[in-house]
């Protein structure tokens, strides 16, 4: 375990970062997408992220957007795996794996899609909020 | 027997290399770095909310301010950003005029991140060459329009100041001079064994890395991501302006990038010279009520405002997004990682051209 002499209580830089005009644009696509409370995923985000990539959230979610195509049906896409496990990672690619592959099994074992999407999306917002 | 444990290695606020606070905090084993964290916060300033309910007048002299490296493209960018809501025309003698300046201005930027980074490989002769040849260009920016570092040259509507001929002769031996001077350090550069060694292969940055983490400026096109804003922009394309890519993704591809993009902005500033028509250079203009957004391209990369005003000018909100935002991350986070000296991680990070002022804006 690694342990830094003379460590800084950086929660208030980190929420000064958090409040910039473009971070607080990011934020909220963000929480609306997976229905956390701001607050939550602030808290979530200043835990998880170091400063620079705090900083570089929104240019981060920026190129997720422009990857993104209209006609991708998949479950990855509706989820935005790659958005929240590698361009802004609050879930590492375990969780992220697991929610899928139980989101396929229900689909798989004769569940609608729409609802089988939602309960996986419960589950994220369960982790975000964890 | 040799036993390798984990250490935690910071580095900073303070450090010679350093020209700005920050703190790097490096997870070793041994000395190679499996990763690494910044902590910023030394200098906040917090010039957005600043800026925010003041005057278009106001807000272009504190633009300037948010780097003093690179205070150029930040006057430029705000003024091209204000100057879209009302669609203020200008003249063409002022688009010329606009892009020596900036090409100045990249040109004393690059060769002070290049002096940085020969600085802290130790290599302190060239790094004393290269500091020299930057005297030259910021003679060249203070012949111009007075001032060396915040110029405040660039205005809505055209610019502040004409460049009489006997000015633009001595900008030409001025020109040639860092052509001809920085011919022999690119020489040395090359030919240095001991620069090669503490350069190549190291800080390895890949272009889907790149892509990752929207890194931009020098730092992506060395890694062969061209995402430069001067494709995009009318002068520039007048100028027939194509960017400059290498494939290494290393130190020593960083710094040579930067080293041939000083030749490119000589090239450019010569064909502005040619192009350019007498004529006015300020059809004057006042800003109103509108939003824009607009990017440029700074020497460290691609620089973006979103200016929202009202009826009077007054600048209701403005978000600044600079290019150390994005390098800086990238350097953290993909090139510190792998480094296995602990000296290659303050030369990497330099070789990154990091301006904490910007991030901290």
């Amino acid at each position: 375990m690694v342990t830094f002499l003379y460590e800084n209580d950086l929660r208030e830089m980190k929420l000064i970062i958090l409040s910039s005009p473009l971070h607080e644009v990011t934020l909220k696509i963000l929480c609306e997408k997976y229905g956390v409370r701001r607050q939550i995923l602030r808290k979530k985000l200043m835990d998880l992220f170091d400063m620079s990539l705090l900083e570089n959230i929104p240019a981060r979610y920026e190129v997720w957007e422009k990857e993104q195509t209209e006609t991708d049906q998949s479950i990855e896409h509706a989820f935005g795996a790659s958005l929240i496990t590698r361009q802004i990672p609050l879930l590492t690619e375990d969780e992220m794996n697991s929610i899928i592959q139980q989101t396929n099994d229900k689909i798989s074992a004769g569940y609608d899609k729409i609802p089988a999407i939602s309960e996986g999306m419960t589950m994220i917002r369960e982790v975000l909020s964890s | 027997m040799k036993k390798i444990v984990d250490v935690s290695l910071p580095i900073g606020p303070v450090h010679p290399v350093f020209k700005e606070p920050c703190r790097i905090k490096c997870v070793t084993n041994g000395e190679y770095v499996t990763s690494a964290e910044l902590e910023l916060g030394y200098v906040k300033k917090g010039i957005e909310r600043i800026m925010v309910g003041r005057p278009w007048q106001e807000v272009m002299f504190l633009a300037e301010r948010v780097c003093g490296i690179c205070s150029v493209i930040h006057n430029y960018v705000c003024i091209e950003g204000m100057e879209r809501i009302n669609d203020i025309p200008v003249p063409d003698r002022a688009e010329y005029l606009r892009v020596v300046l900036n090409e100045l201005d990249r040109i004393q930027s690059h060769l002070l991140a290049n002096y940085s980074y020969c600085y802290t490989i130790e290599h302190e002769t060239l790094a004393m060459y290269l500091l020299n040849l930057r005297e030259t260009a910021m003679d060249a920016l203070e012949l111009i329009t007075g001032a060396r570092v915040t110029c405040s040259y660039i205005i809505p509507g055209g610019v502040r100041f004409d460049l009489t001929p006997e000015k633009e002769n001595t900008l030409r031996g001025m020109l040639d001079h860092i052509d001809s001077e920085l011919t022999r350090f690119v020489h040395m550069f090359k030919g240095g064994s001991m620069i090669a060694l503490r350069s190549k292969d190291v800080g390895m940055f890949t272009r889907e890395e790149a892509i990752e983490s929207h890194s931009v400026g020098p730092t992506a096109r060395a890694s062969n991501l061209d995402n430069d804003c001067r494709l995009f922009h009318p002068i520039y394309k007048k100028l027939e302006f194509k960017s400059i890519l290498l494939d290494d993704g290393d130190n020593y591809s960083r710094i040579m990038l930067r080293f041939l993009e000083i030749f490119q902005s000589t090239k450019l500033i010569r064909s502005c010279l040619a192009q350019m028509e007498p004529g006015i250079i300020r059809g004057g203009g006042i800003i109103g009520e509108g939003t824009s957004k607009w990017s440029g391209e700074a020497p460290r990369g691609e620089l973006t405002y979103e200016i929202s005003t009202d009826e009077f000018g007054r600048v209701k909100k403005i978000s600044i997004r600079t290019p150390s935002i994005m390098n800086i991350e990238a350097c953290v986070h993909y090139m510190l990682k792998g480094v296995d000296s602990a000296a290659d991680v303050t030369s990497t990070y330099i070789s990154s051209d990091p301006c904490i002022a910007c991030n901290e804006r």
